[in-house]
């Protein structure tokens, strides 16, 4: 990979880890296998990189890669346990208790969908466009709608069953 | 609370975690060396099987063909030569299904990234699943001519035994990783697929 690449590489991951990181807290069953699967993530990307046509919008390209690595994860016959490597290092930053609360309440219910259902509202939720959730899906518009009224309905039913 | 209000709220949530738990900081440099060893492991697993396999079948072939050169026995001589033929066989096999590759295009659509993992993954399991027929039956007729040549005797029935258990137990296990890894795996990816093109 150039040097102007691995900068635009880098320059992506910077601006989206907080995204990747998030996406990847739904499918990851602990803190461990959460970053084992950004690892994979962030390989993907720098593999699909060089690759990648500038014409195609770049938010929806990184959302498919994000999400479909993620889908290969949890179906993976057996994960493998990442070996240790220094290509990615975490750094532990604080963060106040009660937004992680109401997120991990959130994370809990979308974690009780299933996979399609888990990908719509995760792009829903990032506010993409039903337009652009049924280009990275691979469905209608109009089906974007029909399940995301349905989701909402499932989420809305759990989020509050955990809060009585 | 309305529809606005619920979708509101519910993005708040979402996006208020707007501060990485951890900071990633990336070595470039290190990353394609780690993308290299880091295949998933189901298909490093196949890869490995493959090379296997046909390292194993290629190591056969100019065995066999001594054997076919040098045994007198003609029975045994044919029995060589149908080896070779069935090592042959074994090599395309493994070289045909090698070339059925999962869609490494990442960033295609989820489903069309589902459909085609789904193929690969029942490819894969079809070899498992058949393996009676294109490994172990068609290997029967040349070790029974290889044998017949020397005429049978009480260490015959040993040869005999001992290739049954094997064929049996490859023939068993194969069928596990069927049943315990690829069945459970192809149910998940349908399941996915069907969710995505059920109609509202």
């Amino acid at each position: 990979m150039s040097n102007n690449k691995e900068q635009a590489f880098l320059q992506l991951i910077n601006q989206n880890q907080q995204r990747i990181q998030k996406i990847c807290s739904i499918y990851a069953a602990n803190a461990e296998d959460q970053r084992d699967l950004v690892q994979e993530v962030i390989l993907n990307i720098w593999k699909a990189f060089p690759s990648f046509q500038g014409k195609a919008n770049i938010n929806t390209w990184l959302y498919r890669i994000i999400l479909n690595v993620s889908l290969k994860w949890s179906t993976a016959i057996k994960k493998q346990k990442t070996v240790a490597i220094d290509s990615l290092i975490f750094e532990t930053v604080q963060m106040n208790a009660n937004k992680i609360e109401q997120f991990e309440a959130l994370k809990k219910c979308i974690g009780q969908l299933d996979f399609g259902e888990r990908s719509i509202i995760i792009l829903f939720l990032e506010e993409l466009s039903y337009k652009e959730i049924g280009a990275i899906v691979g469905i209608s518009e109009n089906y974007v709608a029909v399940k995301i009224k349905r989701i909402k309905k499932k989420l809305a039913t759990c989020l509050s069953k955990n809060e009585s | 609370m309305n529809h606005k209000m619920e979708d509101e709220n519910l993005k708040k949530i979402w996006q208020s975690k707007n501060s990485p738990i951890e900071k990633i900081i990336i070595h470039p440099l290190n990353l394609t060396a780690t993308m290299d060893t880091q295949l998933q492991k189901f298909e490093k697993d196949i890869k490995k099987r493959n090379r296997r396999e046909i390292g194993i079948a290629m190591v056969l072939i100019p065995i066999f063909a001594y054997y076919a050169y040098t045994i007198p026995p003609i029975l045994s001589k044919i029995g060589s030569v149908l080896l070779i033929l069935y090592a042959l066989l074994v090599i395309y096999q493994l070289n045909k299904v090698s070339k059925n590759k999962p869609n490494s295009d990442v960033s295609s659509s989820i489903k069309a990234y589902l459909i085609s993992y789904k193929s690969y993954i029942t490819q894969e399991r079809l070899l498992l699943e058949n393996v009676l027929y294109w490994y172990l039956l068609p290997a029967i007729p040349g070790l029974v001519l290889l044998k017949a040549g020397f005429g049978f005797s009480s260490g015959s029935l040993l040869y005999g035994l001992g290739v049954c258990a094997l064929f049996i137990g490859v023939y068993l296990l194969n069928q596990k990783a069927v049943r315990d890894q690829f069945d459970p795996l192809l149910v998940d990816i349908s399941e996915a697929i069907r969710q995505l093109e059920e109609e509202g």
